[in-house]
């Protein structure tokens, strides 16, 4: 009997007495929705947390009136923990990390040093590591400022935006804490982030554009319109519309689309003795988009249609490759291919690994296979049988 | 309540003198003001001199005159034979078992004139004799066979079981032609209720253990006065500390002729039409009769929802509080945002808020209950709608803890057995209290406290948590399927 009072006693202490108690109500939580990083005077940072406002039921509705669902705490300070901490003090209440839908990093910080801002977010317990991170090219916490376009604050107004540019349109990339690890632990050791930017004209925000990290730093970008074709390359090409230009004079600038429903591509370093190469194959699925200038009538019509819009994707894509090369950005693990299938030869190569990437030749084959046009005539106004 | 069984009221012969007979039960009946006795003389030339006692409130008036006329035609027929009529004559008949066109019974003791007096019956005693008859005279209006109000069926039959016992048994006896239905009487039980309790079980589908231990244990009741059947539950559960009911009750004839089928065994008492159930195992009580007439699809689906229903009546509180205190971060964003806006301005933590809310929420049920229908629904609208406004509007709670709550009410009232769902609405108020100190952490140790419980409990031996507690793969469809009748019984076989 007491053998067994004393075998529920321990039992009840290393149940009970050894894990952590995180007991706290709602209304003594803030919850942070996205969170900016600037550079500030000097060495410090400046850290903007959007904080989501509750709009309380009670009291008069004239009182719940204008005010916006967030607010943005800006504060400086050395380093990235302690101003989040510092947040608090500010607040009033715990700031909870953990519903963080967005890290933006300003495009000036990012070209300092990546790894020395994301540290924290790595070591923290609440973050979760699929948190998606973006360079804000001018200052991270002007995009945090406004009210919305739809969503209820601005941080889930741009992860919606980003998940759209990448998955929908092609003209960004999706990163999360985890993928940029990944990427930038890798023998390539470089990494693609998505670019948020202020439309001049309109002046709304869009996310389109990505921005090359190497090492550890931001080097470089490539410009939105080019996206889709990196995104081919790199194979993480969802679905979009590429625009095909009619070529030739009488065109004047026209331009056709073609809708990718799939694309594959295969990366394969080619070793011969002391030389590198790289080949890259790339197969997509496609459909007609949008013909402007062209007309599909049959199989060889199809076939000259598909040949065109073969060629004119090599061309872009070899220009894109020039970019990443002029950078020594080798976000397509050319490196470490070679890390995985010669890691002797990787040993000795891999200090002037991004010296050597600038240098190679890179070999590019497009395979297009056209599904469909999406219409039984050839063109919308066509009488069959006319001609 | 005494525990003696041998408590009798009278250990009295019936005298040779009537009067003195008459004077002993008017000792006995003394204050009884509802007890009639009759002085008749009957016979030629009046001889013979006879007692007529009877219970005015439950026999009929029409007894006593009956009995007359009984003598009267014994009358008619000596004189066919050309000798009058006698009281040894009179005697002699009923004690050799003459026949006459109204059942009858012969005592020797006052004490069960007594008792069938109390039971309805017209005694009629005689100068110059020992012995006693009675004549069943009982007349009280009764309820009719109607739809238990408790356990409504969309489909199958209506029946449903009344106060009186012999109607009961009959009406499962035609539902199982078989000379296999036994029907076991304890008579005379508790010592002043004096109830009729009977347990029935068919022979060869019931498992002889199990029947074994009921018997053991069925011998208890004697000593107690039942006012009900469901008092019997008390006698024969495994575990009295258990929050889970361990016996069925139903008041259709057709689940309790189920319950045979299955092997079960059920017990019936005079004067009330609940029909115990018993082993009773954790899984039945989510089912229901009607699921045996519903296509099986249906089954598998209204049985999978009342298992959810379940898990809602027992865990959503409990579940709220611990996600809303401990786990944020599992909330998904949009819900979270929606839950700290119906939050924000609430001045107490959510465990005090749930706790306030199942609080309201049970002293609307339990005032609901009692209160006379027109006054009953009064009472739900004040409740549901003024009160649960006013409460969001005061602030006092949160309507995302209404949603919880209410989901939780509607829950516990899907699940077809109602003391099983008293279990639920008990275990609940420990979950609460669990995941408050200890979140989703405490919430398992209560899971695994429970499972511990359900594991270990008994139902007249047989394990309650049966084809999950031990682990029976072949028998877990059952769960979700209605048991093949037919094919039981050839296993049994």
């Amino acid at each position: 009997m007491k053998m067994r009072a004393c075998l529920i006693m321990w039992a009840g202490a290393a149940l009970l007495l050894s894990g952590c108690w995180s007991k706290m109500e709602l209304t003594e939580r803030s919850f942070v929705l996205a969170i900016g990083i600037d550079k500030g005077e000097q060495e410090t940072f400046e850290v903007t947390s959007q904080i989501y406002r509750p709009a309380s039921q009670f009291g008069a509705p004239s009182l719940m009136g204008n005010k916006s669902a967030y607010i943005n705490v800006t504060l400086d300070g050395t380093s990235v923990s302690s101003i989040i901490r510092n947040t608090k003090t500010v607040s009033g209440r715990h700031s909870q990390l953990s519903h963080i839908q967005i890290i933006l990093i300003s495009e000036e910080i990012a070209r300092e040093k990546l790894s020395s801002i994301l540290d924290f977010f790595y070591r923290d317990p609440e973050f979760r590591l699929v948190t998606s991170v973006m360079i804000a090219k001018g200052k991270a916490r002007d995009y945090l400022k406004g009210d919305s376009m739809i969503e209820n604050t601005v941080g889930s107004q741009v992860l919606k935006q980003l998940k759209f540019s990448a998955d929908l349109a092609g003209r960004s990339v999706e990163a999360s804490l985890l993928d940029i690890a990944f990427q930038l632990k890798s023998e390539s050791a470089s990494a693609m982030l998505p670019i948020i930017a202020r439309d001049r004209k309109s002046q709304k925000n869009v996310v389109h554009g990505v921005a090359l990290a190497h090492p550890d730093k931001v080097v470089g970008r490539v410009v939105p319109d080019r996206v889709p074709f990196l995104m081919i390359l790199a194979g993480k090409y969802k679905y979009g519309f590429v625009e095909i230009p009619c070529g030739g004079q009488s065109s004047g600038g026209q331009k056709e689309t073609i809708e990718i429903l799939k694309s594959h591509s295969r990366v394969t370093p080619v070793l011969e003795g002391d030389s590198v190469s790289a080949r890259i194959d790339v197969h997509i699925e496609a459909s007609v988009g949008e013909l402007v200038c062209t007309t599909v009538r049959d199989m060889d019509d199809e076939q000259v249609y598909e040949q065109k819009v073969e060629q004119y994707l090599k061309k872009q894509m070899e220009s894109v490759l020039g970019t990443l090369q002029k950078h020594k950005a080798d976000v397509l693990g050319i490196g470490h291919k070679i890390y995985l299938r010669h890691p002797s030869r990787w040993r000795k190569w891999k200090p002037d690994w991004p010296e050597r990437f600038a240098r190679i030749p890179i070999e590019v084959t497009v395979d297009v296979h056209i599904q469909n046009s999406k219409m039984m005539s050839f063109s919308p106004f066509s009488r069959s049988g006319e001609e | 309540m005494s525990n003696d069984p041998n408590q009798t009221i009278t250990n009295l012969p019936v005298s040779l003198n009537a009067l003195e007979n008459i004077n002993r039960l008017q000792a006995i009946f003394r204050q009884c003001d509802d007890i009639a006795y009759e002085h008749i003389a009957a016979g030629p030339e009046m001889v013979c001199s006879a007692w007529i006692v009877y219970c005015e409130t439950l026999a009929d008036q029409q007894s006593s005159s009956d009995i007359l006329s009984v003598l009267q035609k014994l009358e008619m027929r000596r004189r066919g034979n050309g000798t009058g009529i006698t009281a040894r004559t009179i005697r002699e008949w009923f004690e050799y078992q003459g026949v006459i066109d109204r059942a009858y019974f012969v005592h020797e003791n006052l004490e069960s004139v007594v008792r069938m007096v109390l039971q309805g019956h017209v005694a009629f005693f005689m100068e110059h004799w020992d012995k006693a008859i009675s004549f069943d005279g009982l007349k009280l209006e009764t309820r009719g066979v109607e739809e238990p109000s408790a356990e409504r069926a969309s489909i199958g039959p209506r029946e449903g079981t009344v106060e009186n016992l012999s109607m009961n048994i009959g009406m499962l006896r035609l539902r199982l032609q078989t000379p296999d239905f036994k029907i076991v009487k304890i008579p005379n039980v508790g010592p002043k209720s004096g109830k009729e309790v009977v347990y029935g079980y068919l022979d060869g589908v019931v498992s002889p253990s199990v029947l074994q231990q009921f018997e053991q244990r069925i011998v208890r009741i004697k000593h107690c006065d039942l006012l009900d059947t469901t008092m019997i539950e008390k006698m024969i559960q495994d575990s009295a500390w258990s929050p889970f009911p361990q016996c069925r009750f139903t008041e259709r004839t057709d689940a309790a002729a189920l319950a045979l089928l299955q092997g079960k065994i059920i017990v019936l008492s005079q004067g009330s039409g609940v029909v115990l159930i018993c082993p009773s195992v954790f899984t039945e009580f989510l089912q229901s009769i009607e699921d045996y007439y519903h296509r099986s699809a249906f089954t598998y689906l209204i049985r999978t929802l009342r298992m959810v229903a379940f898990m809602i009546a027992l865990f959503l509180p409990s579940l709220y509080v611990a996600l809303t205190t401990f786990h944020t971060e599992l909330i998904p964003t949009v819900l979270l945002l929606a839950i700290t806006n119906t939050r924000e301005g609430i001045p107490f933590p959510s465990v005090i808020e749930v706790l306030i809310m199942e609080f309201f929420f049970e002293l609307l049920r339990e005032a609901g209950i009692r209160l006379p229908q027109a006054v009953g629904s009064a009472v739900s609208i004040v409740g549901a709608l003024i009160i649960g406004q006013a409460a969001i509007d005061s602030g006092i709670a949160s309507p995302m803890m209404i949603v919880v709550v209410a989901l939780t009410g509607i829950a516990s009232f899907s699940i077809p057995q109602y003391n099983f769902a008293i279990a639920l609405r008990l275990l609940k108020i420990p979950f609460i209290l669990l995941s408050a100190t200890l979140g989703g952490f405490g919430i398992m140790i209560g899971i695994l406290l429970l499972l511990m419980h359900l594991c270990s409990l008994r139902s007249l031996g047989q394990p309650y948590f049966d084809p999950l507690g031990p682990f029976r793969p072949r028998k877990f469809s059952l769960i979700f399927k209605p048991d093949d009748l037919g094919r039981s019984e050839q296993d049994a076989a």
